[in-house]
Parts: C-alpha cells; sequence; structure tokens
C-alpha cells in the first residue's frame, strides 16, 4: 500500500512541489506539506476503513450496496471523470515534460502513443500485479530518490530553507495548504485496493503513517531544492526538480558526474507507474460499469479515449491550469468528500438494518 | 499465432523507441564549448566561445595536446551576436560543457543581469558553471598559454577551484548570482581573473549591485572578505615576536557566527570569529616559551581582526552589503527585514568584531624544545 501510494501521490507533484511550495509558503514549506499529510492522512485511513467494512472489496464492487443502483452508477461516474480528467492531465504533463528537458525535436504526440499502451498493458495485468511491480520498483524509487535528495542537500546552502517556521506567517502556512493539497491527490486509488483478510485491521492505520511518510519524503524534496537553487530562483521554473536535479554533480565519480540521467530513468519510471495506477482505477471502475465487456476492449477503449482527449487537451489554452485549480476540488470530492459521504451512509445503513 | 506475432512486434517496436534518439548528433559534429566570453564594446555585445578542435581528432597541435580556437560574435543585441556567432561555426555549438563564463568588465559596468537572465533560459548551460570578470582585455586573457596545456576555460576554473580548496578564494557560480539578481537589495561578488605575466591569475574581486559593478577588491586586501565568505578560509601570516623575531603562522578558519541584535542605539551585528592557528616556520633557533606564543598568538589575532575589520569598512566605501550579514539579519528577524531596505539600513547598523585564535606552537615540529 505504502509504495502505490507513494508513487501514486509523487508521480507528477516531486516535479513542482518546490516551487508551488515556496512560492506560496516560503521557507516555512515543510510546516505545510507535513501538516496537508496528516489530514490527506485521515483522508486515506477513512478510505481504507470503508474498504474494510465491506469485506475488503474494492468501491466499483460495493458502491451500489452502500448507495443503491441508481447513487451507486452516479459515484462510479463520477470517479470515472475524475480518474480520466488526472490521466489526460499526467499523460500530456509527463509528455510535455520529457519534450522540453529531454527531448526537444519529438513531439508530445509521439511520446505519448509510445506511452499509453504501456499504462494500458499494466492496467490490463490488474490491481494485484500491479501491486506486486511496485514492491519491487517503489523501492528502487524510494532509495534513488532519497539518495538523490541527500546528496542535493549537502551540496546547497542550508541558510536558504531558514527560518523554518516565523510565527507572524502562520497564517500564510496554513492558507498554502490548498496549494499542497494538489500534491496529496491521489489517495482515492485506494478504493480500488482489495485488502488482503489478514491486513484489513491495520490498514487503516498503514495508510495514515504512508501518508504522513509521504509528506517527509516531499518536506526532503522541497527543502533540499530550494537549498540547491534558492527561494527567489526556484520560483522561475516549471520543473524544479529537474532544474535542481541538472546541477547536481558528483565530482567523486568522474565516470557518472552528472546525475540527471537518474530522473530520466528512475525518476520517469515512477512517473510511469503513478499513472499506470490511474489507468488501472479506471479499468476497474469501467469493468464494473461494464460487466460483460472484455477487459481488452475496456483498457484498449480506455487508451483510445485517454489519447485522443489528450491531443484536444493538448490544443486547448490553459488545461493544465484549469486542472490545477478545478482538479483540487475535484480530488478532495474524491478522496476525501465521498468517501466520508459513503462511510456514513453505510453506517446509517447499518444501523438502520 | 497472432499473439506471438503481436509480441514480436512490440518487442521490435519497443526497441526501435527506447534506442531511438534518431536527432542524434554524434560528438564530432558539435562544437563543444569550454568558455564562454561576454564583452561590451562601445554599443555592441561581443561573444567568445573557446571550442577544443576534437573533431575527427584533427585538433593536435605539435606537442600531441589539443588545440583549441576562439570563434567570436559581435552584434547590437545578445540575440544577433549569437547570429553573428552561428554563421560562423560550421558545427552547432554544445553549451553543457562550458567550464567558465568570464564577463568583461566594460559589460560588468553596464549590466550583467541581462546576460545571466538569458542564459538562464538556455537548456543546455549548466547552472554550477563558475563565473568570473576581466579587467584584461578579453582577447589577451583568451591568449593565455596555460601551464598544464589545458583550455582557458578549465586553467581559469581549476584556479578558482584550487585556490577556494586551499581557503583563500571565494567562488561564484550562475545559480548563485540567479539567486542574488532576484533578491531585492541584495549585493554579491565575482572572482576577477586577468592575464598576469603571461598567466591566468586571480587577482580580486568585482562587486556587482544591481547588476553593475560597484568596485573592485584587489586580492591583497581582500583576506577578510575570503574569511566571510569562504568556510574553509585559510591564511598566513607573518607575526613580529621578541622584539626581532618573526614567526610564519597559519590560521584556518574554524567557525563564524554572525548574531545580529537590536540595542537602545540601533541595531547591532555581532560577528565572531574563531580560528585555528599552527605555527610553520620561525625565524631563529631559539625555542618559543610561553611568553613567545602568547605574543604570537595575540599579534595574529590583531592582525587577523584588521583585514576582516578592512573586508567590513569595504562594505561600507562601495555602500552595498555582500558578506552574509543579510543572511543572518533575515533569518534572525524575518518580518523587520521584510519592512526595511536592507541596502540603507545595513550602512546604519553597528558591526562589532571579535576574532580569537588557538594556537599550536608548531604541528609536527617541536618548536618548544628546551636547549
Amino acid at each position: 500500500m505504502f509504495f502505490i501510494l507513494l508513487l501514486t501521490l509523487t508521480s507528477y507533484s516531486v516535479v513542482d512541489i518546490s516551487k508551488a511550495m515556496a512560492q506560496s509558503a516560503g521557507t516555512g514549506g515543510w510546516l505545510t506539506v507535513l501538516a496537508a499529510s496528516v489530514l490527506f492522512g485521515i483522508a486515506a485511513a477513512v478510505v481504507v476503513s470503508l474498504n474494510r467494512q465491506y469485506g475488503g472489496r474494492a468501491l466499483p464492487a460495493y458502491a451500489s450496496d452502500i448507495a443503491g443502483r441508481g447513487l451507486g452508477t452516479l459515484v462510479r461516474i463520477y470517479y470515472i471523470c475524475y480518474f480520466l480528467l488526472i490521466a489526460v492531465f499526467l499523460v500530456l504533463q509527463m509528455g510535455t515534460l520529457l519534450r522540453m528537458d529531454f527531448f526537444p525535436k519529438t513531439p508530445v504526440w509521439a511520446i505519448m502513443l509510445a506511452s499509453v499502451p504501456v499504462f494500458g498493458y499494466i492496467a490490463y495485468k490488474g490491481v494485484h500485479t500491479m501491486a506486486r511491480m511496485f514492491e519491487f520498483l517503489g523501492i528502487i524509487y524510494l532509495i534513488t530518490a532519497i539518495s538523490v535528495h541527500v546528496l542535493m542537500a549537502t551540496q546547497g546552502k542550508p541558510e536558504r530553507i531558514l527560518p523554518l517556521f516565523n510565527a507572524a506567517e502562520t497564517s500564510r502556512y496554513l492558507a498554502a495548504i490548498w496549494p499542497a493539497a494538489f500534491s496529496f491527490l491521489g489517495i482515492e486509488v485506494l478504493l480500488i485496493m482489495p485488502m488482503a483478510q489478514k491486513t484489513q485491521s491495520k490498514g487503516a492505520r498503514a495508510a495514515f503513517w504512508s501518508v504522513v511518510a509521504i509528506g517527509f519524503f516531499y518536506v526532503l524534496i522541497i527543502e533540499s531544492s530550494i537549498m540547491k537553487l534558492g527561494i527567489n530562483d526556484i520560483v522561475n521554473y516549471n520543473d524544479s526538480l529537474i532544474v535542481a536535479i541538472r546541477d547536481l554533480s558528483l565530482p567523486f565519480l568522474d565516470f557518472f558526474e552528472r546525475i540527471d540521467i537518474l530522473f530520466l530513468t528512475i525518476g520517469f519510471l515512477g512517473f510511469y507507474l503513478g499513472i499506470s495506477v490511474v489507468f488501472t482505477a479506471l479499468t476497474e471502475f469501467l469493468c464494473s460499469m461494464f460487466p460483460r465487456a472484455k477487459r481488452t476492449v475496456v483498457v484498449i477503449a480506455l487508451g483510445a479515449a485517454v489519447f485522443a482527449l489528450c491531443l484536444a487537451a493538448q490544443a486547448a489554452q490553459g488545461f493544465t491550469e484549469a486542472v490545477v485549480s478545478v482538479g483540487t476540488y475535484l480530488g478532495i470530492a474524491a478522496c476525501l468528500v465521498l468517501p466520508l459521504a459513503l462511510k456514513i451512509a453505510a453506517r446509517a445503513k447499518n444501523h438502520g438494518a | 499465432m497472432v499473439r506471438k506475432l503481436l509480441l514480436a512486434l512490440m518487442t521490435l517496436l519497443a526497441a526501435l523507441i527506447s534506442a531511438g534518439c534518431w536527432d542524434a548528433i554524434d560528438i564530432n559534429n558539435k562544437n563543444i564549448t569550454t568558455l564562454v566570453a561576454v564583452d561590451k564594446q562601445e554599443d555592441e555585445y561581443v561573444f567568445y566561445v573557446e571550442i577544443p578542435g576534437i573533431a575527427n581528432g584533427s585538433g593536435n597541435d605539435e606537442n600531441g595536446g589539443t588545440r583549441y580556437s576562439i570563434e567570436t560574435g559581435r552584434g547590437a543585441t545578445f540575440a544577433q551576436a549569437r547570429e553573428d556567432l552561428n554563421s560562423k561555426m560550421d558545427k552547432p555549438i554544445f553549451l553543457g560543457t562550458v567550464r567558465t563564463l568570464v564577463l568583461s568588465e566594460s559589460l560588468a559596468q553596464d549590466d550583467i543581469s541581462k546576460y545571466l537572465y538569458r542564459l538562464q533560459s538556455i537548456p543546455d548551460y549548466r547552472k554550477t558553471v563558475g563565473v568570473v570578470t576581466t579587467r584584461s582585455p578579453v582577447e589577451t586573457l583568451l591568449a593565455v598559454q596555460p601551464e598544464n596545456n589545458v583550455s582557458v576555460g578549465y586553467a581559469i576554473e581549476d584556479t578558482a577551484e584550487t585556490l577556494f580548496a586551499e581557503g583563500e578564494a571565494v567562488l561564484t557560480t550562475t545559480s548563485e548570482i540567479l539567486e542574488w539578481l532576484y533578491s531585492d537589495n541584495v549585493s554579491f561578488i565575482i572572482p576577477n581573473v586577468d592575464e598576469t605575466d603571461g598567466n591566468i591569475s586571480l587577482n580580486g574581486y568585482t562587486v556587482i549591485q544591481d547588476g553593475h559593478s560597484a568596485g573592485y577588491i584587489p586580492a591583497q586586501r581582500a583576506k577578510g572578505l575570503v574569511c566571510f565568505l569562504n568556510p574553509a578560509a585559510e591564511w598566513r601570516y607573518v607575526v613580529p615576536y621578541g622584539g626581532r623575531n618573526e614567526a610564519t603562522v597559519e590560521a584556518t578558519l574554524k567557525s563564524k557566527r554572525i548574531q545580529p541584535r537590536k540595542t537602545e542605539k540601533g541595531w547591532m551585528l555581532d560577528t565572531s570569529f574563531v580560528f585555528d592557528a599552527i605555527v610553520m616556520y620561525k625565524d631563529t633557533e631559539t625555542p618559543l616559551n610561553d611568553n613567545a606564543l602568547f605574543e604570537i598568538n595575540d599579534e595574529l589575532q590583531k592582525l587577523l581582526a584588521a583585514d576582516i575589520e578592512t573586508a567590513v569598512m569595504q562594505t561600507r566605501e562601495f555602500g552595498c552589503e555582500y558578506l552574509g550579514f543579510d543572511d543572518a539579519f533575515r533569518i534572525s528577524f524575518p518580518n523587520e527585514y521584510e519592512k526595511m531596505d536592507w541596502r540603507t539600513a545595513y550602512m546604519r547598523m553597528a558591526v562589532r568584531l571579535s576574532v580569537k585564535s588557538t594556537l599550536d606552537p608548531g604541528g609536527m615540529m617541536d618548536f618548544e624544545q628546551k636547549k
């Protein structure tokens, strides 16, 4: 569960969270992120406890049990639309990021065309295969990311992240929870995670602490990036993480002095896996909506739809900004409001029965 | 069968895509750049780039070393200068290998920020590139033959890094300059490199305020400056003692602390330095007794304090602060810092210096031995 959450939440957020926090919370961004992690940790615990209440099944399977057939279908449609929006956003961001920073002559559509079948294949294999893969690849991602950012911190300037706390800016730190929230959207993927019987009792606690741990991971990224680039300069870069990594070097390793290759490999691996989770979630919801359709057909249709929507979104002006602003509301509804409402409805139904 | 064919097709496609740097340009077909210099001559900007002649292995000199060529481009704007440079090149420039960025004195007097902002958006450029100014004509500097038969770009980088590692210089990178340029009211220094007797020498620092040169500090008067800005500053002093003797003492910065505080008379910047010192040489066979050691240490502290005080006085002289007091103040009093015009406020702040050193009589030598 930890690695699925880690890779889903951090897939794109790691790239620009430092800029977002430097802009909105200054040097106190770490506090904002930790506060947000506690809030979203609670949301994650609610989601897991909801799954637990229904015998470890996933939401697509029990939505109608709680809300009735009509409302249950509406809930599933909401999640399909939401995940579709996020999938389009992430695929487009990935294509744009690769083009802007690494492959300036490769068109975004070509990157997306090459990537979508990979996401589709992982989604076709299902949640269990994906979870097993994440356990292995997640460790590689985590170790690499922590090593890179610890190294970045050692090559940065500590005074750039000081003062760590300024009481006069408390309201600014609190207001910055909203922009920080975007980096925690993704915990709703737990809704498609069926839980094993033996782990159900500890699931909610594990989900909470996983999200808090991801908060600490974000803090490491934010602080090391600001130490490297400076709080006034970092706000100029859309992809602050990549700029910071490009400035990093291992002078004691002549053959491996420049380590931005690590982001191109391991960093993008995390990005790919994060998008794969969203694809898998979409596939699960769609399969529950169309139980007679073959999974292969669902996945191919989904891939085609995402690719077409990505092309449309690429042509649309201000799509990214719109998703960041509207997506936060939709995401909070998906990961907090709806699970809480379903939890209350389930409890009321149980009491009624 | 269809499934196997599909799988084979996908594998082939993946292999093609994975190895697909189709538009890659071979290293021999690029002008690898080791130095960029920017000058302003009257109303024109001039770019100089140093390019090793590695293409097709044709660029070796008679001694077998790599030959470096200098290309120039000029124009009324940076864009025109770059176009002019491009028009003289048979291969595209690659800036990812630049070791040093040289800014001429005339550009520093005009405005360095325009070029730095331009550089920020060039994806090839690494932000860790070292930046220096030069008071020598750029052509003269680039005509130097470095002693180890390397490029001028590498030679400047190596000189600056060696001096920095030995605690005798301050380094500045493009990343640091960009951060300072984006900060309000922050001044900074850039090492200055000139051609001296046919060699490259780091012989001072250019003070930059609002993107322009605000003054120059020769290296001989920059010992205190280095103590502020190089955490491993290390200087040697010839210290008189006992009336007619002299000892050469090496002082290494152990710690530096700046503590701003508010007093009845206004803001005070309490600044303390602690050094470890060692007697390197003495000019007499007479052993160093306790009195002599005390005297040497006392005299050393006075010399260090004088150099550090000079550094503070220079900031008053140039009307700008670049010694790191702003960071110390911002961290301790963020709200007050936000409200004040730092540059003006600093000029009114008192700086109280405290310099302490601990003297080791001789390291591996026994300078205290009794006859």
